[in-house]
């Protein structure tokens, strides 16, 4: 990239852009809303520039930058992307600016200070896919963590507070777990840098015993993150208090953090421990699907439904991750693959599904579903979007659920067919839930009189939406531009975990 | 010519998109130039690759067209590319969608004119006919999943079309969650063609079945091409609604009436018969998933019947009347009559299009009214309405020379060849003998309703009757086309032994190369074999006679219909009451349903709620506090405080392990 530090552009410009709009008197709102807005265009446009010379036929990683920090301590700055990331980037660049254009209507309280959070979490967020110290990941991980739990506990419902603290406590406790090992990673490399640490791994590895508890405590923090049965719930508190934009990114980009850290640190790491533990994380995929989907079933309140939903998706995702080699030591490319581009297309079809949620509740303040029905009269153009999301959401064939979910269970069901069997049932009760919703939040007779005069959506809002739509089409039809920026890295990838 | 395959399914979606983004703001003049012309101009594309197969047919080189139009999914060793295929087959089954389909939409303009939707209906139908074609020019079973999902979803939006009832959002939704659970087993099945074949590609998965690679067993003794034909099975009892899957199509009547012939009638439902079709050679290699269809087919065929006879609701009686025919046309899959089967499907669309299309034209006369009890005498009002419901009557009831006795006798055939042949099974000669049982009950309920709309006394509520007239002129022409195609669309598939002079035999079935010829016959085989082709006739030909004599003798005119509602006998009335009652499986599934519903509440309750949150998370939290009561000095309330000694705490083990390892 022309000695240009791309990577270091992309993850400090909001963080930079925070630094400008904190000299910016509070009183300016608009300029504050207008600015974070075009801060995080800037940033979607970088990691354009980066896409367009991005080598897709490459399995290493690219753009690497690399910069002594501790030497003593083996601490570097060392930034990298490859194709388990790259798509996890754009997820993030492409969600924020939509995620600033939701909150000019919605975010009236602290406006400022609002605008700088979210632009810090984004500089977190990005850190953390293209950090390859494991320092340095720490340290993003923890950094998204601050603005998330001021989100909640600021600009949230009710129960912000409780809300806030679950999230921070849970999340704290898996992460300080993953600091202790790697600490113990340092003492036995000598080094934070991880492709350094994978490189001395092929010469020594560490003992099985050690591996376990290891992996053990990577996987506390990722699986709580993800989050894996039964260490869900504080996701559908969080949900239901955050604000929209919170709740877009934590589900659009946040919960593939745990995903992410799975695949980047937690399995490579410790192959050997991988393959112990792999049954019974899947099993526990396993049961989240169909608890998750059960769970969705019988909630009133939409937020919490599409809170449950999301252990129901990410269950395929961590399913497909995990289900990478068939008995005869083939490699199954196709679930890692998908699961890759699930995350993708969990963060648009949950995020479209908050922001829309978001939009009603600007209106009618509630979303209990008993206090709806009957809107799709009302408000026609939101309901298109609405059963848009939604067909995303049940994995329709033609927009992108649908090539996530089949490439998981083709992958999964080359390795374990019955693993794939039992997975393919939430297929159908995804459709009950969502349809159920979908039922109950839009047909049916208008039973509210509050509801007869709801707007339909704004220009703004149309604006923020249709990117979502495009880029689910295009997922759904073009899938393969997408997965061939994914597959070499993932072949590549699985050869390191022999 | 390769390349216009996808003007077929494209013209029909550019349809939905015009009028999906530009129909509200147009109005209905342009909405309905723009959703019919679309179907219609598809249709000369389709009219134009089939004369071009059928000349290569003629040359002797039959083949197929096939489209790469762009790669869809692409990973390991797995492809999907979005191509398309249409062999003869394909065409032919092209050819009836959008000509049933174009008479149809022009029968809506009428229909729903004045409707508040009027565009956003044909923005739906015309998306439905994109991804129809799409089903069945998809060239590997992933593409045609993408069609098979797409027809669901648009018969989702179309049963809910008139949202604002709750009854119809219900059934558009049990609609699409049943056909969820037939396309569970679709998706197993092209997860085992893959895993075992490594392609998806539709005519390589009939090749490796043909060529036996499918023989190895699998699981529970069952070989690989019994399991694969069997989940295709799974998700042909959905889409084709069979036992046990066919509850959401009589639901499915909330729809307007056009939908309710196109997409459950003439073309969606049966796509699980054109599937077979298009995979024959995975279920020509499993005779226990033949024997399964065939079963599950002729008794579902039964089934439908019996509930067909006590319904009242016009609509109600012409749904369950296809399921009953399309169990007819699972049973011939199941005897191995594919060329049968799908003749059936053909003419099918034509009679029972027609009969939809029919009784729309009496609902829309009757502003809505569907029960036939609150009917009667409209052969008065609407003769021509009358005239064309005739025809699909004793088209369906196999009256000889109209299309369904041509099809109709040439399943009965297929079973009684099976079952009384020169290799007599007594397995097909049970499920022979319910089909044509079946084909008596059909004759019967369909002259029942008729009988009940357009004979006898006029019951028609007297303030509604002299509005009551027949509708527009776009209802009459696609009601005499349809009428046309069901007097004479038998003739595609005239039976060898039967002379009709000018008309060539089975010209349908070899076109399709679905019919198996028997030119292999010595002259003393192929006479006993006509002389089993009579009898047969003659069996299937006096069961439907019959069927129709006694409904005219029951209902006929002269006759007080009333009083034959009620049946006197106690047996009679208990098997009239479950009728009525449609065998309570709906009631059935229902209890399961609710079950789980309330499993599921209380798992969250007593899970989630109870033990994970309130036991586990804030029992740490509660234990927590409570050991800080103990240190009391250090109980300052303030959280940044916990954390900062939770941290030093951390801190500390870390210091002491590495500690520990330093001394070593």
């Amino acid at each position: 990239m022309n000695g240009l530090p791309i990577l270091t552009l992309i993850i400090f410009t909001p963080a930079v852009g925070a630094l400008l709009l904190s000299f910016v008197d509070r009183k300016n709102e608009s300029v504050m809303r207008q600015g974070a807005l075009m801060i995080s265009l800037v940033t979607l446009l970088l990691s354009l520039v980066m896409l367009t010379s991005f080598d897709k036929s490459l399995g290493s990683y690219q753009f690497e930058e690399i910069q002594a920090w501790v030497p003593s301590l083996g601490i570097s700055y060392h930034l990298g992307i490859d194709g388990i990331s790259i798509l996890l980037v754009l997820l993030t660049t492409f969600t924020m600016p939509l995620v600033f254009l939701s909150t000019w209507k919605c975010v009236t309280d602290r406006v400022k200070e609002f605008q700088i959070c979210l632009l810090l979490l984004q500089s977190g967020m990005l850190g953390a896919f293209l950090a390859l110290d494991l320092i340095f990941f720490y340290l993003f991980w923890e950094a998204m963590l601050i603005p998330m739990y001021f989100i909640i506990g600021i600009w949230g419902g009710q129960r912000r507070i409780y809300a806030a603290i679950k999230f921070f406590i849970y999340t704290m406790v898996g992460s300080l777990l993953m600091f202790v090992a790697m600490l113990w990673i340092y003492k036995h490399a000598g080094t934070f840098d991880l492709p350094t640490i994978l490189a001395s791994l092929q010469s020594n590895p560490m003992a099985r015993e050690e591996q376990l508890w290891l992996f053990a405590a990577f996987a506390l923090s990722f699986a709580i993150k993800v989050p894996i049965f039964p260490l869900h719930t504080w996701l559908p508190d969080a949900h239901v208090e955050a604000p929209t934009a919170g709740s877009v990114v934590l589900a659009g980009v946040l919960l593939k953090m745990g995903t992410y850290g799975f695949l980047r640190f937690g399995m490579p790491l410790f192959p050997d421990a991988t393959v112990v533990f792999t049954p019974w994380i899947c099993w526990l995929a396993l049961i989240g699907i169909v608890y998750g989907a059960c769970m969705a079933l019988v909630q009133n309140d939409i937020k919490k439904l599409v809170a449950y939903s999301s252990v129901s998706h990410l269950g395929y995702v961590v399913l497909g991750i995990f289900m990478y080699r068939q008995a005869n030591g083939a490699d199954s490319v196709e679930g890692i693959v998908g699961a890759i581009l699930q995350m993708v297309n969990h963060g648009l079809s949950t995020g479209m599904l908050f922001l829309l949620i978001g939009i009603i509740y600007e209106r009618r303040h509630t979303r209990q579903l008993a206090n709806y029905g009957g809107i799709a009269k009302v408000v026609p153009i939101y309901s298109v979007f609405f059963i848009i999301a939604t067909l995303s959401s049940i994995g329709l064939p033609g927009l992108n659920g649908f090539v996530g979910e089949f490439l998981i269970l083709l992958g999964v069901f080359k390795v374990e067919p019955l693993y794939a069997v039992i997975a393919s049932t939430g297929v159908v009760l995804g459709a009950v839930y969502m349809l159920t919703l979908t039922r109950r939040f839009l047909f049916g007779p208008l039973v509210h009189e509050e509801n007869a005069h709801i707007a339909d959506v704004s220009a703004r809002e149309i604006v923020y939406l249709t990117p979502i739509v495009v880029m689910m089409v295009w997922i759904g039809l073009g899938s393969k531009s997408f997965t061939d920026l994914v597959e070499p890295t993932v072949i590549q990838y699985l050869d390191l975990l022999r | 010519m390769e390349s216009n395959l996808i003007w077929i399914p494209l013209l029909p979606f550019l349809g939905f998109v015009v009028n999906g983004l530009f129909g509200k703001k147009f109005g209905p003049k342009f909405v309905s130039w723009v959703g019919a012309l679309a179907p219609i101009s598809a249709f000369f594309v389709a009219v134009g690759v089939f004369l071009h197969l059928s000349r290569a047919q003629g040359d002797g080189h039959a083949g197929a067209l096939h489209q790469h139009v762009f790669d869809w999914i692409k990973v390991g060793d797995f492809t999907a590319s979005f191509g398309l295929l249409a062999d003869n087959l394909t065409s032919v089954m092209c050819l009836v969608i959008l000509g049933v389909g174009s008479l149809i939409h022009l029968y809506s303009i009428d229909y729903m004119r004045g409707d508040k939707g009027y565009y956003r209906f044909f923005a739906y139908l015309n998306l439905f006919t994109a991804f129809m074609l799409l089903l069945v020019l998809g060239d590997n079973l992933l593409l045609m999943f993408v069609g098979w999902e797409g027809v669901g979803l648009c018969s989702y939006l179309l049963i809910g079309f008139w949202f604002e009832d709750k009854a119809n959002a219900r059934a558009g939704q049990k609609a699409f969650i049943v056909n969820r659970i037939g396309d569970f087993g679709m998706l197993l099945a092209i997860f085992l063609c893959q895993r075992y074949f490594g392609t998806i590609d539709t005519r390589a998965v009939g090749e490796a079945c043909a060529q036996g690679l499918g023989g190895d067993t699998l699981l529970w003794g069952l070989d690989l091409a019994t399991w694969i034909s069997l989940l295709f099975f799974v998700g042909a009892t959905g889409k084709s609604a069979q036992i046990p899957l066919y509850v959401w199509l009589p639901d499915a009547m909330a729809g307007p009436t056009p939908v309710s012939a196109l997409i459950h009638a003439a073309t969606m439902v049966t796509s699980g018969v054109y599937l077979c079709c298009r995979m024959m050679p995975v279920f020509e290699a499993s005779p226990i998933t033949l024997n399964v269809i065939a079963a599950v087919g002729a008794c579902t065929a039964l089934l439908a019947a019996l509930i067909a006879l006590s319904q009242n609701d016009i609509k109600k009686v012409l749904a369950y009347s296809t399921v009953s025919q399309l169990g007819y046309m699972f049973f011939a899959i199941g005897m191995g009559a594919f060329g049968a089967a799908f003749f059936h499907v053909v003419t099918h669309a034509f009679f029972k299009a027609l009969l939809f299309l029919g009784s729309g034209s009496v609902i829309h006369a009757m502003h809505h009214e569907q029960d036939m009890r609150k009917m009667g005498g409209l052969k008065k009002q609407l003769p021509f309405t009358y005239v064309c419901y005739m025809v699909g009557t004793l088209a369906i009831a196999g009256v000889p020379l109209f299309a369904g006795f041509f099809s109709k006798d040439e399943i009965l055939f297929a079973g009684f060849e099976q079952a009384f042949g020169e290799h007599p099974s007594s397995f097909a000669a049970v499920f022979w003998g319910v089909s044509v049982l079946t084909a008596g009950l059909t004759a019967f309920y369909m002259l029942r309703s008729v009988a009940m709309t357009f004979w006898g006394e006029s019951r028609v509520d007297p303030k509604l009757l002299p509005s009551v007239r027949e509708p527009g002129r776009w209802i009459g022409f696609a009601l005499f086309f349809l009428a046309l195609l069901a007097m004479f669309g038998g003739f595609l598939g005239v039976p060898e032994f039967l002379p009709i002079p000018f008309v060539a035999d089975n010209v349908l079935g070899e076109f399709t190369h679905l019919a198996h010829g028997h030119g292999d016959l010595t002259e003393a085989q192929l006479g006993a074999l006509h002389s089993r082709e009579w009898i047969s006739l003659l069996i299937s030909v006096f069961v439907g006679l019959s069927g129709l004599g006694i409904a005219f003798y029951l209902y006929g005119p002269g006759k007080a219909l009333l009083a034959k509602l009620v049946v006197t006998s106690p047996s009679g009335r208990r098997l009239r009451s479950w009728s009525e009652n449609k065998f309570y499986v709906d009631e059935f599934y229902e209890f399961f349903v609710k079950g789980f519903h309330a499993a599921s509440h209380l798992t969250w309750a007593l899970i989630d709620q109870l033990l994970i949150d309130k036991i586990l998370v804030e029992g740490t939290a509660a234990f927590t506090k409570g050991t800080g009561h103990m240190f009391r000095r250090m109980q300052s309330g303030f959280i940044p405080a916990y954390l900062l000694t939770f941290g030093w705490g951390a801190l500390v083990l870390i210091i002491m392990l590495l500690l520990k390892d330093a001394g070593h």
